[in-house]
């Protein structure tokens, strides 16, 4: 009987030294926590709008993910060679710079939270596809994606519409994080209109990359992102990932054999570091860069090679760590410890974005009780806004008594510039001067000179009414807007909202209201 | 004793794959079931995913403790194959060449942060990052 639970107690020993997570994995969740540290988005529905966002996260996380605190660096590259023809996107330059000289790919092996999710998906036990020659061959075809995707495709629609060409058509993060973290929220069940042909490419596609990463080490990683393909640029000179002793190396190939990547050698531009081949090098040739506060070097190290070879990374036992190095890892778990402890707190109890304003009911100087508000049947909010193309404003006084349609946009919304450009040119076309088309651009800082963009990109006689909304968009958060563009309302003669749509719309759908405002 | 739990970990294993791999094939033939019923209209109702949800939710389920009772079994241990001669070739930046390198690459990283953020490439990417990308999520 004691025997018996004695040997529970072992296997179970066992059992969790070989499932326990290992460094590289506490890493690779302490990162995808801190930099997904604004939990309460997934509550509240809403992105965060703060400051943090000037900064990149350096792994794949999509800006749009409800929890994410920094902006995603291929995202950001894209918009910023999207609008080369207004400055040069340094700034972005110098983050993937810096990046790559700090980190390489190491930032895939312990900092990107899709790496992580990969990492996962490859423990569901099934045969796998070991690498091969086609594998090797496949590796490359990132670089591809990176050319076209992310460099020609905004660099053709320079000036003419945001195209962030690998966001819009591949993206499996922005799938998986940014569409399904907005769309898991039951406040956000109006996004559901906006699903399409693009979602149904985009969920079909993250199905394949979710499904190949169970079978399939890294699916997404080796062959089709473009990030890795530019961290990997950097791999020999950067700062973290893998070191390699020549003269240590018998060339015995176990190191990449135990890779489950596609490397030719050990810190190749396909190494993400994660540090198989350390604990298989029978020589100790292999260590990691730079500070070993973190990970030490060939921690298997007194395992006799006939015994490492056919050894679990988890079952290597550690050598004893200098009592510095002990008492420097234990400040620095303790300093990680309370960055994200504060992290977590500042964005979930201390940063709030500006609350959009709140329907009322009022009483007019005739009597009738009104409720002023976005939603269908509300009064619009009385709205004072300065005009791109003349001095003074345009007030909600100025278009009582014709039917207005107002459409908020903003310059890097690709959805709002194609129904600009395509849809309302036809409503003025088709009820010329018995509407007014009330054309409202987000009030964020711009560096680019809007007017000027205008008249590029906008026909000139489509009658639209241009101007800039008031501080803080509280013009279009008060018709309902969220963090969301384009959004179209069409008020009646009173002022009343008959129609309100947060997605790209048609004229279509526009006349039809309109023709039925107009036979009343 | 060995070789039999190599089999039924590998029959399990399998048994988890095609399992994956259906319900793969079951979500991309929702997507397209739903999308192409009404590709005019408003093809992905709220109502729409929650019956098909529902009824692909018995394969979720067994899917999930598949792949769940897939990490009790016991791990196998494969031999290695040598790659020999792998790293007969390798060149080696000398680490003077190597200093250099770096101290350029962190120069110019830094000086090209700090113009950005002057020119207001630094702004733009905070513009975009605060408003959602509907397109770069895939909504439109």
């Amino acid at each position: 009987m004691e025997n018996n639970v004695t040997k529970e107690k072992k296997s179970l020993r066992q059992w969790w030294a070989c499932h326990k997570p290992t460094k590289r994995r506490i890493i690779q969740l302490y990162t995808a926590l801190l930099t997904n540290a604004n939990l309460k988005g997934f509550g509240s529905g809403q992105i965060y709008k703060g400051n943090v966002k000037y900064g990149c996260v350096p792994g794949l996380n999509c800006y749009s993910c409800p929890s994410t605190v920094g902006s995603c660096p291929l995202g950001a590259l894209q918009n910023a060679l999207n609008a080369t023809n207004t400055k040069l996107p340094y700034y972005i330059f110098g983050i993937l710079l810096l990046y790559g000289f700090l980190f390489g790919r190491w930032i895939c092996g312990f900092l990107c939270p899709f790496g992580l999710i990969q990492d996962l998906l490859y423990k569901v036990k099934t045969p796998k596809v070991k690498k091969n020659r086609l594998t090797y061959t496949a590796s490359y075809f990132k670089y591809v994606l990176l050319a076209i995707f992310v460099v020609f495709i905004p660099l053709y629609y320079m000036g003419k519409m945001p195209m962030p060409g690998f966001c819009k058509f591949i993206c499996p993060s922005g799938t998986l994080l940014g569409a399904g973290g907005l769309l898991s929220n039951i406040k956000n069940a109006d996004m559901l209109a906006m699903l399409g042909p693009l979602f149904t490419w985009k969920f079909i596609l993250l199905v394949v990359f979710v499904v190949g990463a169970v079978f399939i080490y890294r699916f997404f990683c080796r062959f089709f992102c473009p990030l890795g393909a530019i961290y990997g640029l950097f791999n020999k000179i950067s700062l973290l990932g893998m070191d390699f002793n020549k003269s240590k190396c018998v060339d015995c190939g176990l190191c990449i054999d135990a890779c489950l990547m596609d490397v030719k050698h050990i810190g190749d531009h396909e190494c993400i570091s994660c540090g198989r081949c350390v604990n298989v090098c029978p020589t100790s040739a292999i260590t990691y860069k730079g500070p070993k506060i973190l990970l030490a070097p060939n921690e298997g190290g007194t395992v006799p090679l006939s015994k490492r070879v056919n050894m679990d990374p988890c079952d290597a036992p550690g050598t004893p760590l200098p009592k510095k190095t002990k008492i420097a890892r234990f400040v620095v778990g303790i300093t990680m410890l309370a960055v994200l402890a504060g992290a977590l707190y500042y964005f979930n109890f201390v940063h709030k974005d500006p609350e959009p304003p709140k329907s009322q009911t009022i009483i007019t100087d005739d009597g009738q009780t009104v409720v002023v508000g976005g939603e269908i049947g509300n009064q619009c909010p009385d709205y004072d806004m300065p005009l791109y193309f003349s001095d003074g404003t345009i007030k909600a006084s100025d278009t009582r008594g014709k039917i207005t349609v107002v459409n908020f946009w903003y310059v890097y919304c690709g959805s709002c510039i194609h129904e600009l450009q395509t849809e309302f040119p036809k409503l003025h076309d088709a009820y010329g001067d018995d509407i007014e088309i009330i054309v409202v651009h987000s009030n964020y800082e711009f560096e680019i000179d809007i007017p000027q963009w205008i008249n590029d990109n906008f026909p000139t006689d489509a009658g639209f009414i241009h101007c800039r909304d008031v501080e803080g968009d509280m013009f279009f958060k008060s018709v309902g807007g969220t963090d969301a563009w384009p959004v179209t309302v069409i008020l009646d003669e009173n002022g009343t909202i008959q129609y309100r749509v947060n997605e790209k719309t048609t004229f279509d759908a526009m006349s039809e209201v309109i023709d039925k405002l107009l036979a009343d | 004793m060995k070789k039999n739990a190599k089999t039924i970990s590998l029959i399990y294993g399998c048994v988890v794959a095609v399992l994956v791999v259906a319900l793969g094939i079951t979500l991309i033939g929702v997507a397209l079931h739903i999308y192409l019923s009404d590709p005019k209209g408003d093809p992905y109702s709220r109502a729409t995913i929650a019956a098909h949800l529902w009824d692909i939710f018995p394969l979720i389920c067994v899917t999930a403790v598949a792949i769940l009772g897939g990490f009790f079994l016991p791990s196998e241990r494969k031999k290695p194959k040598a790659h020999r001669g792998a790293h007969a070739n390798v060149r080696q930046l000398p680490a003077k060449r190597l200093l250099v390198i770096r101290g350029v690459v962190l120069i110019i990283a830094v000086v090209f942060i700090a113009v950005g953020i002057f020119n207001g490439s630094a702004r733009d990417v905070l513009t975009k990052a605060v408003k959602i990308c509907t397109e770069c999520i895939g909504l439109g």
